[in-house]
């Protein structure tokens, strides 16, 4: 099989569970798949260097999180850079989600830092283990059991004040 | 707390279910890559983007039905610089005082622009494989330096260069600073008004395969380089939880560093850090000036930090490091403008401020196949959904008395840290 076609080959078993990463982390559909597209561009070109490829899920994973930090930094520095993007999925000009409950919880997530918001996605979105984030990461499992508890708190106390 | 846990879930389960297998754009591995593996690629392009209009915004009384039309959209980008002399006739003596080059930042390039008339007279292209994350300049208005870092962001490398401009606005070729290359992200620079101390920010990337970073907990640091020795003398990381700045001053001696960043998820603060502090957490080594500041600089002094604040109208004010108390208030905008970055000039007379107008209009027309727009349907009808792009303007202030002048050129967009300098 060429490296072309087991590339494809991953990109059809695992671009619409990456592209919904990056989406909970990127807010808007079109960003997500430029950081999906730049991940699997990536693989495809280091594809001689990856020596486990039992590991390419984790190795996309990782992409997409590093992929979906250049994003919102380019973001946060604003776009001088021809890049545009839609508004994110959680606002209320997007209107893709019907709750508005659910809605307001992702706008209070976005207000997060950075780390705060990765670590709510990995852990409440992907379902990884605190050890598979803290892999992903690169920091200790200490550091996701403490960043998560301080994000939960925050939210909880945004929330309540709210309410 | 659990209950705040099931509602992430499901607020992310919503947002995801949002994306549509079949809508998904399929694999373009681009032909025009090498065939071999290499660190070297060719410089990014913008694909085509196949936007997934999600749907219609609704209206008070109108019933509006979302829709799954796959519309191409070129992003044509923003040119580097919309307009020349877009705004009212300005004082020629006032712009002769202002600094006589201002450098804006397009990523793959930057431009040299005549501040006095909007010309543009030189540019910069990055070097191949990589983007210019920022920029800084130093006193003289001719020496500027940049952080860079791999473009497509293939894995986190920072480099840092060094250029100059001719009399007349020409830029001279790159020379890379003595630095080995980091493995994180650049996200601020700054400089002393000599240019022998260079102060940075950065991320660090998510760890793997993709990444070349360690396993250290802070998530970046600021650092110090000593252009004499090309080493780095200091190196202090954000705490954990901290989160980076992207607005990075210095002192025209060097000795002090201004920035802002947030300490927690509910406060930003602006600081002052000695550049003679030891290295260590940037917390324990530096000292609050302001609390929720949107931006900073520090003065060439260093005794006066300025600070944009507010959540709806923008205060533009002057704080002492010492003490923190605000010393002068320079200018307030109304809500709808959003001022910023926050640039001075090395002399210290003068802070650049872009100012982006009001949120883009969105207009609504029908669809015609072809057209380069959102493709939403409304009462069941395909219509093109337009938006008008934001401008920047780009405005002095003089520090010392607060006077605005409006500079001859603008921008399409918004422009952010590290964008732009003096």
């Amino acid at each position: 099989m060429s490296r072309a076609d087991a590339v494809g080959d991953l990109y059809r078993q695992h671009a619409t569970g990456l592209v919904r990463l990056a989406l909970v982390l990127v807010g808007d559909q079109p960003s997500a798949e430029d950081v999906v597209q730049e991940a699997f561009l990536g693989l495809y070109r280091n594809w001689s260097g990856v020596d486990d490829h039992g590991r390419v899920a984790g190795y996309l994973r990782v992409a997409v999180v590093n992929g979906s930090r250049g994003v919102l930094r380019a973001r946060r520095r604003a776009w001088l850079r021809p890049v545009r993007y839609d508004p994110p999925v959680w606002s209320a000009e997007a209107a893709a989600m019907a709750a508005e409950e659910r809605r307001a919880v992702l706008a209070a997530v976005a207000r997060l830092p950075q780390r705060q918001r990765e670590v709510l996605a990995l852990r409440y979105y992907a379902e990884l283990s605190d050890a598979e984030i803290a892999s992903v990461l690169g920091v200790s499992r200490g550091t996701v059991a403490s960043t998560a508890s301080r994000a939960l708190g925050v939210l909880g106390s945004r929330f309540k004040e709210e309410l | 707390m659990k209950g705040l846990e099931d509602q992430l879930r499901e607020a992310y389960r919503e947002a995801a279910d949002t994306v549509r297998p079949h809508a998904i754009r399929g694999l373009d591995l681009d032909p025009g890559w090498p065939t071999e593996d290499t660190s070297r690629a060719a410089p990014r392009r913008r694909r085509g983007r196949v936007l997934v209009p999600v749907a219609a915004a609704a209206s008070v009384a109108a019933v509006v039905a979302a829709a799954a039309v796959v519309v191409p959209w070129l992003d044509r980008g923003a040119p580097a610089h919309g307009g020349r002399a877009r705004h009212a006739p300005v004082v020629a003596s006032k712009l002769a005082a202002l600094p006589q080059y201002t450098v804006l930042n397009n990523g793959n390039n930057l431009d040299v622009v005549v501040t006095a008339t909007g010309a543009v007279a030189g540019r910069l292209n990055a070097p191949i494989g990589q983007a210019f994350a920022a920029i800084t300049g130093t006193a003289g208005n001719r020496t500027f330096l940049a952080a860079a870092d791999l473009n497509p962001q293939t894995s986190c490398q920072a480099f840092f260069y060094q250029f100059s401009l001719s009399a007349d606005g020409q830029p001279s070729a790159l020379t890379r600073l003595p630095v080995r290359p980091l493995p994180a992200l650049p996200t601020a620079l700054a400089a002393s008004a000599d240019g022998s101390q260079v102060a940075y920010s950065v991320t660090k990337c998510a760890s793997g395969a993709s990444g070349q970073t360690g396993s250290g907990q802070p998530s970046g640091s600021i650092g110090l380089i000593d252009l004499a020795t090309g080493r780095i003398t200091r190196q202090w990381s954000y705490t954990l939880g901290e989160d980076y700045t992207t607005d990075l001053s210095m002192s025209a001696d060097g000795s002090l560093l201004g920035y802002s960043n947030f300490m927690n998820a509910s406060l930003r603060v602006g600081r002052v850090l000695a550049a003679s502090t030891p290295s260590g957490p940037d917390q324990g080594s530096s000292r609050i000036v302001i609390r929720n500041p949107n931006m900073t600089a520090l003065s060439t002094s260093g005794s006066l930090m300025y600070a944009i604040t507010g959540a709806r109208d923008q205060i533009l004010a002057a704080y002492a490091t010492a003490s923190g108390q605000q010393v002068k208030v320079l200018h307030r905008w109304p809500a709808a403008a959003q001022p910023g970055p926050l640039v001075l000039d090395p002399a210290g007379g003068y802070a650049l401020l872009p100012v982006t107008a009001a949120p883009a209009r969105r207009t609504l027309s029908p669809f015609v196949k072809g057209h380069h727009c959102l493709a939403v349907t409304v009462h069941k009808t395909l219509m093109c959904r337009q938006t008008t792009p934001l401008q920047t303007r780009f405005i002095s202030v003089n520090l010392a008395t607060g006077t605005l002048t409006s500079l001859p050129f603008s921008q399409t967009g918004s422009v952010g840290w590290g964008m732009v300098a003096w």
